[in-house]
């Protein structure tokens, strides 16, 4: 169940991104395609005409226009090309959540220096898939459509005069201290969402003939902008509020404006916090738009490093073919070109009609074979103690701390309890790696299976794009939780046997820590089951651990 | 004119304003390196540092910015020598760049046309007597990162192609920015950077509402805005007018330069550099609050982002690098 805000507002913040991009930037839609995105496909090109569309394999000359060498050639006249970013009345990208870092920052450049055209962002993204943070977040609007039905864009549709004027109204400071207040309990860092807000509340005003903005205004805002951006929930509680305001440190200033008071704005916040709640889905907290909210602040970079490996070309460059290097004609053909004219006059009898030079070859880049994963499965059940979770901690950072040289990434899957969890996506990042295994604590049961088909699950993608995954389990091997989450040894042994069998298929290397006390048979029968090393481990330190894993990474 | 939003209206931040008053002041120092969240103002600082700037005199049409005409390059198209007072060049630099447009290359649009080969100067040559401004940094591509820093490091493009030989001067301070929960830079990369900064959003209620007001008020006005803040901005340009004409008469004694040398032994950092850093940093400070020499007390406020990232990581240290700083400082003055 998706709240109302979200179809209700979608025509008139569609208006709003287009008319005045400058303010509000663009429009991401969170849908499948479908019926409903269809229909909104066609309502845009009726309502504001047609509109450019941008895809994730554009380079800059496509976005932003350039000369074109080949055409030019062949006409004799200049031929330049226009971009798509240029002259654009709107530009819609589907699949927005696949599209690469280059053509993001294009993008984010433009917005910045305030001459790119209103953006239609598709994000059509499963699961955590999310379009780009940085793109995300210079967009006013955020509307989560995925589950809506029989929804028509022209519904929320507002008549805006030609001459409507909003950027005089005034907010006053409550207002703004609330709004603040609230983005900070929700877990929403980013200032340009709340800055949004205050321009979408003055818009609504100056709809309504006011020169002021009203509680509702601002409330409004607040669920159209803010609230599908939220972390956590937004509470009433005090005890949860950020430390009270510490008097304005900033230096004496033309524009010294001071936030109200808590007392000030405590009913407005409650209003806001009630609107905001009554537009959630009803089962926030169980499905996991928290987690979703947390993990789209990172993912952005997830994806844009993936999307570099996941086959889509890098730029060519000038080398030499062989050795597995693929000629890349087009760029060829692009370097020798403008040097057609000067080529010929220097050799007027040369028999080609295109002279290339080996200067002008350009090879194919691919990413670096040796970007590997390592995926670390870490037992955190009862029956393994505690301290294993900390040296696989340890062992991890020690392996990122190093990561950066070998472009290796680290992953995380944890298991406990009745199954296991993805903690940590590939990552390189040290500092996104401290987060979240510092809020990872352990026991119950010990879900072995579950943990391997999410660890193998991961190498599987992992390998998909164009990475060699490793996996390392830290486990003492006493299964007793099967992969339907009964809690039954011996089917637990059965899922976990089967599973070692598909994990020698994928041809995954691996690696199995023995922790236990003392060496089990069972664990090390496994371990050969899936052509991997065993090792007896029982006094596991971070140290040996990650050199353990360096080493059979190394074979 | 487009107005550019005051570095003086920067909320806070004080970190990342004053590293890059230094390097205007004195840009021997090196980059800076800011690594934070989103929407922290990163590059509204650099092209609000640019506008703050005194102007530069520059030849009109110079694709490299030249001061005086003996400095045009040959290739570049003939000049009259009128001079023109410009702001301070800052040039982006995008993801995905091509070699090319950074080093510049062949003047497509001639070569084609008349069959001439003439040089199109690139990114490098835009940014000579200015900034280079590299956003996510560290999503930079290797071989664009060796070729800058190769460059930044000698002052000098050097662009050689099938019998066009060209080279041109190419001073810039690097500014680049960054996310660090998106990959890392190569410990390579940090040491060039003479300063590194971190940045967050700010954390107080009245502190947000702060940057919210002005950032509305800006988008309300800009003329007006800037206008009531022109006062604030004419001050630090004054202080780095003068901080650059009194750099030079700065003393360092010798109890600062040991304490240099004993604080970057105790930290373990590597080479050289950061004792320099110290050093021209803490020179630069002192002139700007008009001093004639350095005190410790200058060098304990730059410590922390002259060496932060110098350091070997300790990926176990939980404090993070910038209280390793501190920790060292402590010692040291004891």
């Amino acid at each position: 169940m998706m709240g109302h805000a979200a179809r209700d507002t979608l025509g008139l913040a569609l208006q709003a991104a287009i008319r005045w991009p400058d303010q509000f930037g663009g429009v991401v839609l969170r849908m499948r395609s479908g019926p409903v995105s269809d229909r909104i496909r066609v309502f845009l090109g009726d309502e504001f005409g047609h509109g450019t569309r941008v895809h994730g394999a554009m380079d800059r000359t496509a976005l932003l226009g350039g000369i074109d060498p080949i055409a030019t050639l062949q006409q004799g006249v200049l031929v330049h090309t226009t971009g798509v970013l240029q002259g654009a009345k709107w530009v819609h990208v589907p699949m927005a959540e696949r599209v690469p870092a280059a053509v993001i920052h294009i993008l984010t450049n433009r917005m910045d220096a305030g001459n790119c055209p209103p953006l239609i962002l598709w994000d059509e993204g499963i699961d955590d898939e999310a379009v780009s943070t940085n793109l995300a977040d210079r967009c006013a609007f955020f509307l989560d459509l995925s589950d809506a039905v029989g929804i028509d864009p022209a519904d929320g549709l507002r008549d805006i005069p030609h001459d409507l004027r909003w950027a005089e109204v005034i907010v006053s400071d409550a207002q703004i201290t609330a709004l603040v207040t609230l983005a900070i309990r929700g877990g929403v860092t980013s200032l340009r969402l709340p800055l949004f807000a205050v321009r979408f509340a003055k818009l609504l005003a100056a709809l309504e003939g006011r020169a002021q903005t009203s509680d509702a205004d601002i409330t409004a805002a607040v669920v159209t902008v803010v609230a599908p951006r939220l972390i956590e929930i937004p509470s009433p509680d005090p005890e949860t509020a950020p430390p009270p305001d510490q008097p304005n440190q900033a230096d004496a200033t033309p524009h010294d404006e001071g936030a109200a008071t808590a007392d000030d704005i405590a009913p407005l916040l409650d209003m806001m916090i009630a609107a905001v709640q009554a537009n959630l889905p009803k089962n926030l907290l169980d499905t996991s738009l928290g987690r979703m909210g947390a993990g789209r602040g990172t993912l952005g970079a997830g994806k844009r490093q993936r999307s570099n490996t996941l086959g889509r070309p890098k730029p060519s460059r000038v080398g030499k073919p062989g050795y597995g290097k693929r000629i890349d004609v087009l760029a060829t053909l692009r370097a020798a070109a403008p040097w057609q004219k000067i080529r010929r006059a220097a050799r007027p009898d040369a028999p080609a009609k295109f002279i290339i030079f080996p200067s002008d070859i350009h090879v194919k880049q691919y990413e670096m074979p040796s970007e590997r994963v390592v995926i670390f499965g870490v037992d955190a059940s009862g029956s393994a103690a505690l301290a294993r979770l900390s040296e696989a901690k340890g062992a991890i950072e020690i392996m990122l701390a190093d990561a950066y040289a070998k472009r290796d990434y680290v992953a995380l899957v944890g298991f406990r309890g009745q199954a296991a969890e993805l903690l940590l996506p590939p990552t390189r990042s040290l500092v996104m790696a401290k987060k979240t295994l510092a809020g990872f604590a352990g026991g119950g049961g010990t879900p072995l299976a579950s943990g391997m088909k999410c660890a193998l699950d991961l190498a599987e993608k992992s390998k998909r794009d164009g990475r060699t995954p490793t996996l390392a389990f830290l486990t003492d091997g006493k299964a007793n939780i099967a992969l339907d989450g009964s809690a039954n040894r011996d089917s637990a042994m059965v899922d976990v046997t089967h599973l070692a069998a598909f994990a020698r298929q994928l041809g995954v290397s691996s690696i199995m820590i023995d922790v236990g006390r003392r060496p089990n048979a069972a664990l090390h029968q496994i371990a050969d089951k899936m052509g991997g090393q065993y090792l007896p481990l029982p006094r596991a330190d971070a140290q040996s651990v990650s050199d353990v894993i360096r080493h059979t990474m190394a074979d | 004119m487009k107005h550019v939003y005051p570095f003086s209206a920067i909320v806070g931040q004080d970190d990342m304003k004053l590293a890059m008053i230094l390097t205007a002041i004195d840009p021997k120092i090196g980059g800076v390196l800011v690594f934070g969240d989103r929407g922290t103002g990163k590059s509204t600082a650099v092209r609000g540092l640019s506008a703050l700037l005194p102007k530069i005199s520059v030849v009109q049409g110079c694709p490299i910015n030249s001061a005086r005409l003996d400095d045009v390059p040959d290739w570049a198209p003939k000049l009259d020598g009128t001079l023109v007072q410009v702001l301070t060049p800052v040039v982006d630099l995008p993801l995905g760049v091509s070699e090319d447009r950074v080093t510049g290359a062949l003047d497509i649009e001639r070569a084609l046309m008349e069959g001439v080969k003439a040089f199109q100067s690139g990114l490098l040559a835009a940014a000579n007597r200015g900034y280079l401004y590299i956003d996510e940094i560290n999503l930079l591509e290797d071989h664009i990162v060796d070729l800058l820093l190769d460059v930044a490091q000698s002052g000098e493009n050097v662009v050689e192609r099938e019998g066009m030989s060209i080279k041109h001067p190419a001073q810039f301070v690097l500014i680049g920015s960054g996310n660090p929960e998106e990959g890392d830079l190569r410990p390579q990369l940090l040491d060039r950077f003479g300063l590194s900064v971190d940045v967050g959003s700010p954390s107080t209620v009245s502190d947000r509402v702060t940057v919210i007001r002005r950032r509305d008020a800006f988008d309300t006005d800009p003329a007006q805005f800037c206008h009531s803040w022109q006062a604030q901005e004419q001050i630090i340009q004054d202080a780095i007018t003068v901080a650059r004409e009194q750099i030079a008469f700065i003393d360092v004694s010798e109890d600062v330069l040991e304490f240099c040398a004993k604080l970057c032994m105790t930290l373990g950092s590597d080479g050289l550099r950061g004792e320099l850093a110290l050093l021209r940093a803490g020179r630069a400070l002192a002139a700007y609050q008009g001093r004639d020499a350095v005190t410790l007390s200058h060098i304990q406020q730059i410590a922390p982002m002259s060496l932060s990232h110098r350091l070997r990581r300790d990926p176990l240290d939980e404090a993070g690098s910038g209280a390793r700083v501190q920790r060292a400082l402590d010692a040291v003055l004891q």
